[in-house]
């Protein structure tokens, strides 16, 4: 039977002083275990609820699960004659804010374009797939208050950086690979910062009147095929200090991106080709 | 189900929401895939109440079905994005080689177009939950789960040409 954290035995005691993402990484390799093989369904529930736990201490926003059943019974119920009690302190959900983010990327209908990068230090890569550079508007959206609909991160939080690079070096990331040269009368507004155990996630966001530009750089641990769309108008390939960097549009705004062994960048938004080439000149790669 | 079975699904998802949330964000990428694998434990419950609500240890059927939920999110997504990668090869209407370097630029004809196309590529590669995808389309989750079984069906008999 499941037993509560206070009756808990010695045996469970010992997860309590692992880490979180210790504890994480326990639960995926369970959903790994075959079901025929011995699955602790106890000690699961106990790690579940340690993370629990440990959430609510942190983090002091409602949970989710009011506003996750009210969208149960609307979409997912299976019989429209079942019902389920209605939840309690039942409020209208949140409306649908946008973000300026959106303002970036276009909703045009787009060609889809696939290729592969030129890795700077040289290393190819001989499996097919696994030089395929992907990107869609999920690898750039990454705010927290809910008005992503793509990949929410599980920690996005916005720090008081300077620049991007501070931003990079303060977590312990390289910088060699970012502009430093930004557009005349850009200021950064704010950058926001994404680490997981598998990638880390960096966006600077830069603004000019009403015009906004951003710079993201992913860091990854393990790679994955990419896909990156563009529309028919525009795509080059630029040179610059030997390395390939693939500049396209999307509706009317321009794209620039490149990889490195362990780093996926992109400039995105309202510029013009030649800010976005001079931006990919000003990059020192030391 | 009984009044009584609704009450005790109804309290088992607010006890249990936030830490399957947990086991399921642990192996899925993004949010809105761990809260798709949860609701669909809960759809699976509200279709079989008896077994949940007799079941010796409710919280831990609820693990195991998220389990077998999860692994099937995985495997669909898995099989669509190898459908995706053999449907693209054969789209190939350029590939030319740099030669100072190691680099191919290869061009496509026009993918994005195809509705089937756009869903696969929805669910297998931005990590899109049906609910998003349905509601990006203004239809039910149901039917967008038919959409994403028919676009399968039309690619697999586009690559057999």
């Amino acid at each position: 039977m499941y037993e509560k954290r206070s009756q808990k035995s010695e045996d469970l005691k010992k997860y309590d002083s692992m880490s979180s993402e210790e504890l994480e990484q326990i639960l995926r390799l369970d959903v790994d275990t075959p079901d025929s093989a011995q699955s602790d369904t106890e000690l699961t529930l106990y790690i579940m609820d340690l993370l629990a736990d440990r959430r609510r201490t942190s983090n002091h926003n409602e949970s989710p699960a009011q506003r996750a059943y009210q969208s149960f019974m609307l979409n997912y119920l299976p019989d429209e004659d079942d019902t389920l009690p209605k939840p309690k302190n039942e409020k209208k959900p949140a409306a649908h804010s946008g973000h300026w983010l959106r303002n970036v990327f276009a909703a045009a209908a787009v060609l889809a374009v696939v290729f592969f990068g030129t890795i700077n230090a040289g290393a190819f890569r001989s499996d097919f797939w696994d030089t395929i550079i992907r990107w869609t508007e999920d690898t750039f959206i990454l705010t927290k208050n809910g008005q992503n609909a793509y990949n929410e991160p599980s920690s996005t939080i916005c720090l008081p950086f300077s620049s991007l690079q501070e931003a990079l070096a303060t977590n312990d990331q390289d910088s060699y690979m970012v502009p430093t040269w930004i557009p005349s009368g850009y200021s950064l507004n704010e950058i926001k910062v994404d680490n997981t155990p598998l990638q880390n996630i960096f966006i600077a966001y830069y603004e000019k009147g009403d015009k906004t530009f951003i710079i993201s750089v992913r860091s990854y641990l393990k790679s994955y095929p990419s896909l990156i769309e563009k529309s028919d108008d525009y795509f080059e390939v630029y040179e610059s200090n030997g390395i390939a960097f693939y500049i396209f549009s999307n509706d009317t705004q321009y794209h620039a991106a490149w990889i490195t062994d362990a780093y996926e960048c992109v400039i995105s938004g309202d510029l013009e080709l030649d800010e976005i080439k001079k931006m990919i000149d000003s990059i020192n790669w030391e | 189900m009984t009044a009584e079975q609704q009450k005790q699904i109804s309290d088992l998802y607010f006890e249990m929401f936030d830490k399957l949330m947990i086991y399921a964000r642990s192996s899925l990428e993004n949010d809105a895939l761990a809260e798709e694998a949860v609701q669909e434990t809960f759809r699976i419950a509200c279709q079989h109440p008896d077994k949940l609500c007799e079941s010796p240890n409710p919280q831990g059927w609820l693990v195991l079905t998220l389990k077998n939920t999860i692994r099937n999110i995985m495997s669909n997504r898995a099989s669509a994005e190898r459908l995706i990668e053999k449907y693209l090869i054969t789209q190939i209407k350029e590939i030319s080689f740099s030669e100072n370097k190691i680099s191919l630029e290869v061009m496509y004809e026009n993918l994005a177009h195809t509705e089937e196309f756009k869903l696969i590529k929805e669910m297998a590669v931005d990590g899109r939950s049906h609910l998003q995808m349905a509601q990006s389309r203004g239809i039910t989750v149901s039917a967008c789960k038919k959409r994403v079984q028919r676009a399968k069906e039309i690619l697999q008999k586009e690559l057999k040409k």
